[in-house]
């Protein structure tokens, strides 16, 4: 694993991230100090795997530790972050943002189990079996979970819903 | 909700199944099943398309974008002492002997125990003192964060033949970790460096390769210590 390499990969590892933490500062964080652990550790990566995988492993296994110890203190989820994002002109491109910000207050509350399912299929792009195999449980758990996890977001993409359109197939194709 | 009507044999359209046809990752042998029983189910064909929505709206919520430039300049800053662990203090170290006699003559508070030093360094507020071994005391100067984010302090040694000027960083374990220590008087001679007396001490000079930013002032070190350095 060279600094290029590691590199190479932040953006993925900051998407997965993205997914798992509340905010971007947290998220940040949790990829710093994967990071740090993936280097101390060196010596576990096999070469001729595949690193990201590697380190999206760790990742899990490192906010699991820390979502762990911090089940005891307090639960805070900023519902309202949408609305310091809403852009003064109201325009278009700001309730986009809104929406958006929005999707990810949303998955911010949900259970750690189902935040932790669509980082592996949103941002790391399992599919439901490789998902399912990561985290040592049957199938069903992992579309039951990613199912919720979506349910969760139906009422903003409704009759009307500003999320429908052309976006959709392409989408479609990474799931 | 569940469907009313069910053309054909009967089947069940629980949302993992209406998920997983939205995804076209259903199992092909219950392809035709499914799309039998939605074409008589208006309310799961737009379940269905709900589920696709949601899956454009988690792209378009988690994108994938450029990382913020300090984040990666930490992580490669992460890297290097990694790669290079070994070159990273016997370059400087090499070029002015006299620092690693300093550290061979017993200057090395590591070689003492760690624990004296995270004791002190992680109570002491800069200028005061504090005793961490018969006779010898260390008076942090400085709080930084170096360039991989660790906290650091630099801070004088005294003992009963002279003084010593010091670094440590904290490690992850909350472990105060001496990287740098620096005889007073010692010159560093030859590569990049000037003799003593006309360019900033030996230690100053390593100091400043070691600090990403400028101290801290006395107030966020305050709230540091009271916070344990988190």
């Amino acid at each position: 694993m060279d600094e290029e390499e590691l590199v190479a990969l932040l953006p993925n590892l900051r998407r997965f991230a993205r997914v798992l933490c509340r905010d971007d500062a947290e998220a940040d964080d949790l990829v710093q100090s994967t990071c740090e652990r993936a280097l101390r550790r060196a010596d576990g990566f096999a070469p001729g795997t595949r690193l990201d995988r590697w380190l999206f492993k760790m990742m899990q296994n490192l906010w699991l530790d820390r979502a762990r110890s911090a089940a005891t203190r307090h639960r805070h989820v900023d519902l309202d972050a949408a609305r310091d994002l809403v852009g003064a002109d109201g325009s278009r491109d700001g309730e986009a943002r809104v929406m958006l910000a929005r999707v990810r207050a949303r998955i911010a509350a949900l259970p750690e189990q189902q935040r932790l399912v669509l980082a592996l299929v949103v941002a790391e792009g399992l599919g439901y079996r490789e998902a399912a195999e990561r985290l040592g449980v049957p199938i069903g758990t992992v579309m039951s979970r990613l199912a919720r996890a979506r349910r969760s977001l139906f009422d903003l993409v409704g009759e009307g819903g500003s999320a429908r359109g052309e976006s959709a197939p392409s989408c479609q194709a990474r799931w | 909700m569940p469907s009313a009507v069910v053309i054909g044999m009967p089947m069940k359209l629980d949302d993992e199944t209406l998920m997983a046809y939205a995804d076209g990752t259903l199992e092909p042998e219950r392809l035709h099943a499914v799309e039998e029983a939605l074409a008589g189910d208006a309310a799961a064909r737009a379940t269905v398309e709900r589920f696709r929505a949601t899956g454009a709206l988690l792209a378009l919520a988690y994108p994938e974008e450029p990382v913020p430039e300090l984040l990666e300049r930490r992580v490669r800053a992460m890297v290097r002492p990694h790669i290079g662990r070994r070159q990273r203090w016997t370059l400087p170290l090499a070029a002015g002997v006299a620092l690693t006699l300093g550290l061979v003559a017993g200057w090395s508070v590591a070689r003492h125990g760690v624990d004296p030093l995270t004791a002190a360094l992680g109570r002491t507020p800069s200028g005061e003192s504090r005793e961490i071994a018969d006779g010898r005391a260390i008076t942090p100067t400085a709080t930084f964060r170096d360039t991989a984010g660790r906290w650091c302090r630099a801070f004088e040694e005294v003992r009963a033949r002279g003084k010593a000027l010091g670094a440590a960083c904290r490690e992850a374990d909350g472990a105060w970790r001496l990287v740098l220590l620096v005889p007073e008087g010692v010159a560093m001679s030859g590569d990049g460096y000037a003799p003593a007396g006309e360019e900033p001490s030996p230690g100053d000079a390593l100091l400043a390769t070691l600090r990403a930013g400028e101290p801290v002032d006395a107030a966020t070190e305050r709230a540091l210590i009271r916070g344990g350095w988190r």
